[in-house]
């Protein structure tokens, strides 16, 4: 019975104001957090959306299975004094593109403005408290990749180049951010614009991703250099055996 | 809003979260445990807002009196990355348990990996990211965090005595 509840409720489930007093009443008594991953298998092929998650102004294409979860923020977020916002902007609501069977966890936040978008590929794990600014430039993350919690991708920032005040002065935007399939982002990576983290990359917790990284890489520090290749790696060395993960770090 | 999980792994106990008295947690801290792992955290010790400790297959073991910054994250677990397999396929792994002795102090936002241990009143500064041991009574920062060249030669054995003394 409690499973007819909860698939009759989360059929209407969204992040509408009656998407969410759907989704609350098919979640009533489901735990937190974790616990409400598997509310993305009551009514297939529709998703979670968790009814504290706001969401605003954006033009969201969800495949199925998605999970959003606790207080998850995506919004657009239009400065009125930014420069470039006209080009850019092409009238529209920012696009936020979710992949089939992807989880974006608790209180992520996914910040658009002046055109920029966000693309996440399918079966795609964003941990916890990750944060998006897709300002002018589009965010892509390829199908399976991996991203743990606290990292930051930042496509560009509040100019500081000349001697007036930073606020108001509009922004450098650095470029678009690419992550291919299968990366491996770990904990409070920074990723800022203009760079692409090749296909089946790893970069190690605390990295700043300044430049491209290839694929297959293993990337570490601040700024992020490659450390070596996946491929240089025999089959039992990416574990963490003394002469393993402990020689990588 | 403490957020303590607990999901029974494969051929293991479940996990459990123990403090001990005046443990003080602030908002919106995560302790998790899961695959096996479970987290200890001693008298007296304070997690401040914001941090995650997410132990899994590893244990976290938080000292007495320790101080752990807002925004910490504790992952005594790892992916394995061999090149022959996709990175979702990959096992879980770890070097070990997360072991934060007495006294020791965590600046913001530091970001505490497998199998590392933060020696008896040792102080890691803001934003580090602590991949390998810590001595008692060092000062550790960067990514990845390294003795301050500035604090080497300190005598670590003064600054732990000076923290027994307030004990």
């Amino acid at each position: 019975l409690i499973n007819r509840w909860r698939q009759f409720w989360l059929w209407r489930g969204g992040y509408d104001p009656f998407g969410r007093l759907a989704s609350w009443l098919g979640s009533v008594g489901a735990g937190s957090h974790r616990q409400l991953h598997r509310l993305v298998w009551v009514a297939p092929p529709r998703g979670f959306i968790s009814p504290s998650a706001r969401i605003a102004g954006v033009d969201l294409r969800m495949g199925s299975h998605v999970f959003i979860g606790e207080r998850v923020v995506i919004a657009q977020w239009d400065e009125p004094g930014a420069s470039g916002v006209a080009e850019f902007n092409q009238g529209g609501k920012a696009v936020v593109e979710l992949g089939n069977y992807m989880q974006l966890n608790r209180e992520t936040a996914i910040e658009l403005s002046g055109g920029g978008s966000v693309s996440i590929g399918a079966q795609v794990g964003i941990q916890m408290r990750c944060f998006f600014q897709a300002a002018f430039c589009p965010i892509k993350i390829g199908n399976r990749a991996m991203v743990a919690p606290y990292c930051v991708f930042l496509t560009g920032e509040p100019r500081a180049r000349n001697t007036e005040p930073i606020d108001g002065n509009g922004w450098d935007i650095r470029g678009p951010i690419v992550v291919e399939d299968d990366a491996w982002l770990g904990v409070g990576v920074k990723v800022l614009g203009g760079v692409t983290i090749g296909e089946g990359a790893v970069v190690a917790a605390g990295s700043v991703v300044t430049s491209d990284i290839p694929a297959g890489a293993v990337a570490a520090g601040n700024p992020a250099r490659l450390i070596r290749r996946r491929a240089d790696l025999t089959s039992d060395i990416g574990k963490s055996t003394e002469d393993g993960v402990s020689k990588v770090r | 809003m403490v957020h303590a999980i607990s999901r029974k792994g494969p051929g293991r106990d479940e996990g459990f979260i123990e403090l001990g008295d005046w443990v003080r947690i602030g908002r919106e801290a995560v302790l998790e445990v899961l695959d096996g792992g479970y987290i200890r955290i001693g008298r007296e010790a304070l997690i401040q807002p914001c941090a995650v400790l997410l132990a899994a297959v590893e244990p976290i073991l938080i000292g007495q009196g320790a101080v752990v910054g807002p925004f910490c994250a504790f992952f005594p677990y790892d992916h394995q990355f061999a090149p022959d397999r996709a990175m979702l396929d990959q096992p879980l792994d770890s070097r070990g348990p997360i072991v934060i002795e007495d006294g020791a102090r965590l600046g913001p936002g530091v970001t505490v990996l497998s199998g590392v241990t933060i020696g008896r009143s040792a102080i890691v500064k803001a934003g580090s990211v602590v991949t390998r041991d810590v001595p008692a009574g060092a000062v550790v920062t960067g990514t990845p965090a390294r003795i301050e060249e500035s604090e080497r030669g300190l005598a670590g054995a003064e600054r732990e005595a000076g923290q027994c003394e307030r004990d």
